[in-house]
């Protein structure tokens, strides 16, 4: 039985199972998230994570979570009260919602039926999720917008332009993966990824989609509008107590809800190595749920290691990226997906297809060079002359000279 | 003298003399010392035994300088606090000559040779010119190796001030002080060479009423204080231009406060007035301010007859419903600044309707009231009018024990150019005699007096009926100028703001009507009281027969006036105004504090009628001045007198100015002659400087210095009592007695004198009056 | 030897070396493979020992000359060295410093010599462990301890009296008040001749 037949078949109480099961994990995801990412955070930057509340600090995201909830609430006088509450709870429902269509496993007996850990599939899966993330943009905007306050209303609007901004992006890359699969259900595609995997052979889309996920979600290094130093919080500026919590936790699971995305549409979803096949089949098929959630760890790992390791790009710096160089790159990958599909549909020989890609190639690597050289000219056309020292005491450049040496120099040249 | 002092003296113009120094000219009057002209340039001579205001002596050599007269130089360095300028003379300082140099650091080092390594325990540390002129002059390390000379340390040479040997540089400031300024050369230097010392007569303690002033001119540790020592350092320590507010002579004072306590007061620099110095009791009687006696939450007296605290609005309203619409008095005391007793003063006329008010909180008289109305705010004699005198007059007045910074003025006078004094008090005492002062016997037929001359009249003339008249009949006919010199810092304001039954502020006879007019006007008043009002004598009788209700007390001790008045108050609405408790308080039935000199800005009036302002000292401090607290009475009362503050107070005053209408005539009264009845002896006595008042309360080490009470009386009279130096004689009168030791003094056969309120000798409480007859019999 | 008031020069040659030409660092951005390198950097250091210190199980032991709370000292035999002379106050920068000097006298003898220091505190929250009042003091009666935990909940518990500062008592120590050594001077006490174990 395909996927949908088996969905189908369900009882409404296995849905519904199926459903708490899923909010169950999400939320446990939520913890495990937090407290990896402090750990793992941490170990990048030489030291241990928080390691006292728990074993391994286990409990931590646990404690931090009840001590939101004790905290005062406050609504601002100027505040829309309405839409103040209203918003947290549109961010939080949405990034729920998008895990309705990840198929988590294989077949599986749930309480003597046979099922897949997938809530439902509608032929529309991957489109269904893209809708639900614009609609969790609107908690964004409207947490900005009744906070009543101008850093909030700057953070949600940047927030909010850089999250559709990079949808778009996502959207395209993502166009790639329906004209391949040739369906947009999330059951079809990961069926379509028996033998390669869509990294492999969509690489360019991959690495898109990749890159405005992380746009999408707001995470270094493109967090600048909740960076701490720059806009307060943003857009939850001035939430506190279970609200401000709620934002939190459809951060995270919004991190989960895209790499599971991703995992789904690029590695293969359920799917176990390629060679390591027949594990696929233990624990009564559960076992696709480990390959499953070792993919999106393995991306919530890459989350982390972006964090850890790059510096905050600026505001129209990654705005620019997205709008003048992610969205052309997949359109025109996009174009040169269709043509190959259709080449291959319309039954093109070999020798075609190869010449196309390769002349591709060619035209990729002769328009790079391109534009290095100008680029190049540009900075040799922009040097300035002979600029004089500063006026003022500057220091040892480190690796270069040492304190004693720029005292040496200096006194040298007073004689 | 120095040359500024010359010029004012004559007005013939001086002769001016131009040197140079350092390669700057500079044009000073002749007879300027080097030293004196090169600060008038801003350079700065180190030097310790100089000081500007004793004779040069030129004993630590520390100021040596190079100097060149017309073209020939001095073979060695000079002190310059010795060298009077001179035409054609070129002063090379240490800045412009490096033999100055060496010579200043060479000196520094002879100095520093015997010197001990106090600085952390000597209490000059931090404020010390030795430890600074040794930075800028000296060398950074000793070159000695060894033993410095060592004395026994410290020598308490009174008990307020020690003495610590090892530490003094023999500039000889000390003893030059003594013997110039004060007259008292009990301190002198003794010994020679390394082992000179400072030191007192074996058996004659350093009882000198200005000792403190040595321990501030003292430029090291020597001489310090037992009530400072060890107390704090400079960089504790808030510093705030004060005046003093024990007695009229009206010094500048510097109190130094740390965390809110006063730990010490210093005499600031007024020429005019205290030049730098100040006597014992402004410097160190200070410890009432932070008395456990002190009043800090108002009070009222219950049912119960005993005192409860309160709230302030409870006590205003308490103190308020008793004195609406009552027949009410109010005695101000000699101690309330000048903005204080305005309040008084409008209180009295515009809350309680009435011009019984009265500052004298001593015997007094009608005369004394007539003069203080008509005469005394038009009297100008000041300070400069001593300097310039041909002869000096003392009229019931002891300078040295009731203004010692007058005696000061006078002694310069009597060193420099033998001033005469005259005085008319029964004997002639201890200032008196350093003065060279001789005695009346009439004081109406005074000869030589000329329109130069000064008579100093003390509130005490007003104890001889017909005295103030002759005074002032004297000043008329000759034309010698008049002064009146009260005992206590707050009268001359008192009588400036109308805290007297015959005058409203700024002079205003209340008998004048357009003068209420002026006075009502200002106030916002339709009319003030016409009737003048009673003193303070007549306002304790008045309360004692319920010719009056209530009275308003401020800072008043009953037995200065009298030993009945305390029992006068006893049946009447008290409401008191006071800093600690005391006698009043436990008679009151309101007791409302009031904020102490250094918790509230204020001004004092000196004898001249010259204003010295203060400003509050402790910036924090909550409490509240009289004049506030009369104002939320008054406000209470229905009948405001808006003076929320002090300074409020002091800009109606200053907008109401002084009374140009015409004066009050002097009543003159005819002289009573005291006739001695039989083997009865006439008592006279005055208050000592330092004695049983109330504000020298908790200073052990001043009480410590205070003279030892003892009866005077003529060798011809001990010899009939058959009593000698030293013993015991009986003063008694109907009240009660006195027990005293002897000492003899020329004096009239029929005339003893005992000091008026020391420990042993408290005249008014154990006599009953402050003159009249006595009997005296051998103890 | 050079005289001692002469001041030197203070130029510190940065004007010659601005005059100087130096040219800007390459600003180019580096190639995309050297940007990579930063996350093996990242990736490497996962792996690496931590720097952590896990406090308070484990307590690193602090250096020899450790700035921590201050300690007032005692001679052999007790009597306390300092002199409240208010140096140490004196050379706070801080202001953490409140002392009161006070008499000796010959029944209540706190120190040798004319003066001790009755009221001794020291405000831990102003307190910046400079060290300039132990070198400010004279009689080295002001040291510091390798003491360092001193944290507590309220102002008050954090202004250290001069019981909680003064050293506590040896072998053969007395606690003051009690007269000197006899037949010793402050001066011996100062030069340090009163060595060893006084009271028994």
């Amino acid at each position: 039985m395909t996927t949908s037949q088996l969905i189908g078949t369900d009882p409404g109480w296995i849905s519904l199972v199926k459903g708490l099961l899923i909010f169950v994990v999400c939320v446990l995801a939520t913890l495990m998230s937090v407290w990896g990412e402090r750990r793992i955070v941490a170990r990048m930057q030489q030291r241990l994570g928080p390691n006292r509340v728990g074993p391994f600090g286990l409990v931590q995201a646990l404690a931090d979570g009840v001590k939101l909830a004790l905290k005062e609430d406050l609504i601002p006088k100027a505040a829309d009260r309405i839409v103040f509450v209203l918003a947290p709870i549109i961010s939080a429902t949405t990034c729920f919602m998008s895990f309705a269509v990840i198929p988590l496993s294989g077949e599986v007996t749930l309480f003597g039926h046979k099922t897949v850990m997938q809530l439902t599939d509608i032929p529309v899966g991957v489109l269904y999720v893209l809708a639900i993330a614009s609609v969790g943009v609107y908690g964004i905007v409207l947490a900005g917008w009744s906070s009543g306050s101008t850093y909030p209303l700057l953070g949600g609007l940047r927030s909010s332009a850089q999250v559709i901004s990079y949808e778009v992006a996502m959207g395209l890359s993502l166009v790639a993966v329906f004209i391949y699969a040739g369906s947009m259900s999330t059951a079809d595609i990961v069926a379509a990824q028996n033998q390669w995997w869509f990294c492999v052979t969509l690489f360019p889309s991959f690495v898109i989609y990749a890159i405005s996920m992380v746009g999408e979600t707001n995470r270094a290094p493109f967090d600048l509008a909740e960076a701490e130093g720059e806009l307060v919080g943003g857009f939850h500026t001035e939430y506190s107590s279970l609200k401000f919590a709620l934002f939190f936790l459809a951060e995270y699971v919004n991190i989960v809800a895209v790499s599971a995305l991703a995992t789904t549409l690029f590695l293969g979803g359920y799917h176990a190595l390629p060679g390591l096949g027949f594990t696929e089949n233990w624990l009564g098929g559960w076992f696709t749920v480990i390959w499953f959630l070792t993919k999106v760890v393995f991306f919530f790992f890459i989350f982390v290691w972006l964090r850890g390791t790059l510096p905050r790009l600026r505001y129209d710096q990654f705005m620019k990226f997205g709008w003048k160089v992610l969205i052309p790159f997949s359109l025109v990958w996009i174009m040169i997906v269709a043509t190959l599909r259709v080449l291959s549909q319309q039954g093109a020989p070999r020798v075609v297809v190869i010449g196309f890609t390769t002349g591709v190639v060619l035209l990729v690597l002769a328009g790079s060079t391109l534009v290095e050289s100008a680029k190049k000219r540009r900075i040799r056309e922009d040097a300035l002359g002979e600029v004089s020292a500063p006026s003022f005491p500057v220091p040892a450049i480190p690796g270069k000279s040492t304190t004693k040496e720029v005292i040496r120099e200096t006194e040298q040249l007073n004689g | 003298m120095t040359p500024e002092q010359a010029l004012l003296e004559t007005e013939a113009p001086v002769e001016m003399i131009t040197v140079v120094i350092d390669g700057f000219e500079v044009t000073v009057p002749k007879g300027t010392l080097v030293i004196r002209a090169a600060e008038k340039l801003g350079i700065q001579i180190p030097r310790f035994c100089d000081h500007p205001l004793l004779e040069p002596e030129g004993a630590c050599r520390q100021c040596l300088v190079d100097i060149e007269i017309n073209g020939r130089a001095f073979p060695k360095p000079q002190a310059s606090c010795t060298i009077p300028v001179e035409n054609n003379m070129i002063v090379k300082t240490q800045l412009t000559s490096p033999v100055a140099e060496k010579a200043q650091a060479g000196i520094m080092e002879f100095l520093l040779i015997n010197h001990p390594l106090d600085c952390p325990v000597c209490d000059k540390g931090g404020e010390c010119p030795l430890q600074n002129q040794a930075m800028s002059t000296g060398r950074p390390e000793s070159r000695y190796e060894g033993v410095k000379r060592t004395f026994e340390k410290p020598v308490p040479i009174s008990s307020q001030v020690l003495l610590d040997r090892e530490r003094c540089v023999l500039c000889a400031r000390c003893t030059r002080f003594s013997e110039q300024i004060a007259g008292d050369p009990f301190i002198t230097l003794n010994d020679r060479g390394a082992l000179q010392q400072v030191g007192i007569y074996e058996n004659d303690p350093f009882e000198s009423y200005y000792s403190g002033n040595t321990v501030q001119i003292c430029p090291v540790g020597a001489l310090t204080g037992t009530s400072y020592r060890f107390r704090a350092r400079p960089f504790d320590l808030v510093s705030i231009d004060s005046a003093c507010e024990h007695c009229a002579s009206g010094c500048a004072m510097r109190t130094d406060i740390r965390r809110g306590k006063t730990l010490r007061r210093l005499a600031g620099d007024d020429s005019s007035v205290n030049e730098e110095w100040n006597c014992d009791k402004g410097r160190w009687a200070f410890k009432y301010l932070t008395s456990r006696e002190r009043v800090t939450n108002p009070m009222i007296r219950g049912a119960d007859g005993e005192l409860h605290e309160a709230s302030w609005p409870e006590a205003i309203a308490f103190a308020a419903a008793g004195l609406k619409g009552k027949r009410a008095g109010v005695l101000v005391g000699g101690r309330a600044t000048v903005e204080d007793a305005y309040g008084y003063s409008k209180f009295a006329r515009v809350a309680l309707g009435t011009n019984d008010i009265d500052f004298r909180a001593r015997p007094h008289s009608d005369e004394e009231t007539s003069f203080l109305s008509s005469i005394a705010l038009g009297l100008t004699t000041s300070y400069k009018n001593i300097d310039k005198a041909d002869q000096v007059v003392l009229l019931g007045f002891e300078p040295e024990e009731e203004s010692p910074i007058v005696f000061l003025r006078i002694y310069k006078q009597v060193r420099k150019r033998a001033l005469t004094v005259l005085s008319d008090a029964p004997f002639v005492s201890r200032g008196s005699a350093k003065l060279g002062a001789k005695l009346l016997t009439d004081i109406s037929n005074i000869s030589g007096l000329t329109a130069k001359s000064v008579i100093l009249v003390g509130e005490r003339l007003s104890e001889k009926t017909g005295a103030l008249s002759s005074a002032v009949a004297l000043a008329e006919k000759t034309g010698a100028k008049l002064a009146w010199i009260p005992r206590r810092a707050g009268e001359r304001g008192a009588i400036a703001s109308g805290a007297i039954p015959t005058l409203l502020p700024g002079g205003r006879p209340v008998s004048d009507a357009s003068a209420r007019v002026d006075v009502a006007a200002a106030w916002s008043v339709d009319s003030l009281p016409s009737n003048p009002g009673r003193t303070t004598s007549e306002i304790l009788l008045a309360l004692s027969v319920k010719n009056l209700d209530a009275v308003v007390i401020g800072g008043v001790d009953p037995l200065d006036i009298s030993n009945a008045a305390l029992s006068q108050l006893l049946n009447s609405f008290v409401v008191s105004l006071e800093i600690t408790h005391s006698a009043i308080t436990a008679v009151a039935d309101v007791v409302l504090p009031v904020a102490a000199v250094i918790e509230k800005s204020g001004s004092f009036h000196d004898w001249q009628g010259s204003a010295r302002a203060f400003d509050k000292a402790i910036a924090d401090s909550l409490s509240r001045s009289d004049v506030r607290i009369l104002s939320m009475l008054a406000d209470e009362m229905g009948t405001p007198i808006n003076l929320p503050t002090v300074a409020a107070t002091a800009r109606e005053i200053s907008a109401l100015g002084k009374w140009d209408g015409n004066a009050v005539k002097f009543e003159s009264a005819a002289s009573v002659k005291d006739s001695a009845v039989g083997d009865k002896l006439n008592l006279t006595s005055w208050r000592l400087l330092l004695d049983l008042g109330t504000l020298q309360d908790g200073e052990a080490n001043l009480a410590g210095t205070a003279r030892k009470a003892s009866a005077h009386i003529s060798s011809a009279r001990a010899e009939k009592l058959g009593v000698k130096v030293g013993e015991s004689i009986s003063i008694s009168s109907d009240f009660g007695s006195l027990k005293l030791p002897v000492e003899i003094s020329e004096m009239s056969d029929n005339d003893i004198w005992v000091p008026r309120n020391s420990i042993g000798s408290q005249v008014i409480a154990n006599l009953g009056f402050v003159s009249g007859q006595v009997t005296v019999v051998k103890a | 030897m050079d005289n001692p008031l002469t001041p030197r020069s203070n130029d510190l040659g940065l004007t010659a070396a601005a005059k100087a030409n130096k040219p800007i660092e390459n600003q180019d951005a580096k190639s995309f493979f050297a940007q990579l390198q930063g996350f093996w950097v990242t990736f490497i250091t996962m792996f690496k020992k931590v720097n952590t210190v896990q406090y308070p199980e484990v307590k690193e032991p602090t250096a020899e000359r450790f700035h921590g709370r201050h300690q007032l000292n005692r001679y052999d035999d007790g009597l306390e060295k300092c002199i409240g002379c208010e140096l140490c106050a004196w050379a706070c920068p801080a202001d953490a410093i409140l002392v009161e000097g006070e008499s000796n006298t010959e029944e209540e003898r706190y120190s040798p010599g004319e003066r001790y220091g009755k009221v001794y505190q020291i405000n831990y929250l102003r307190c910046v462990f400079c060290g300039l009042c132990i070198e400010a003091c004279p009689t080295r009666a002001l040291t510091m301890t390798n003491e360092y935990e001193l944290a507590d909940d309220t102002r008050a518990k954090v202004i250290f009296e001069k019981e909680d500062l003064l050293a506590p008592l040896r072998a053969g120590q007395l606690q003051p008040p009690h007269p000197m050594a006899p037949g010793k001077t402050h001066i011996d006490y100062y030069r340090g001749d009163v060595k060893g174990d006084l009271n028994g």
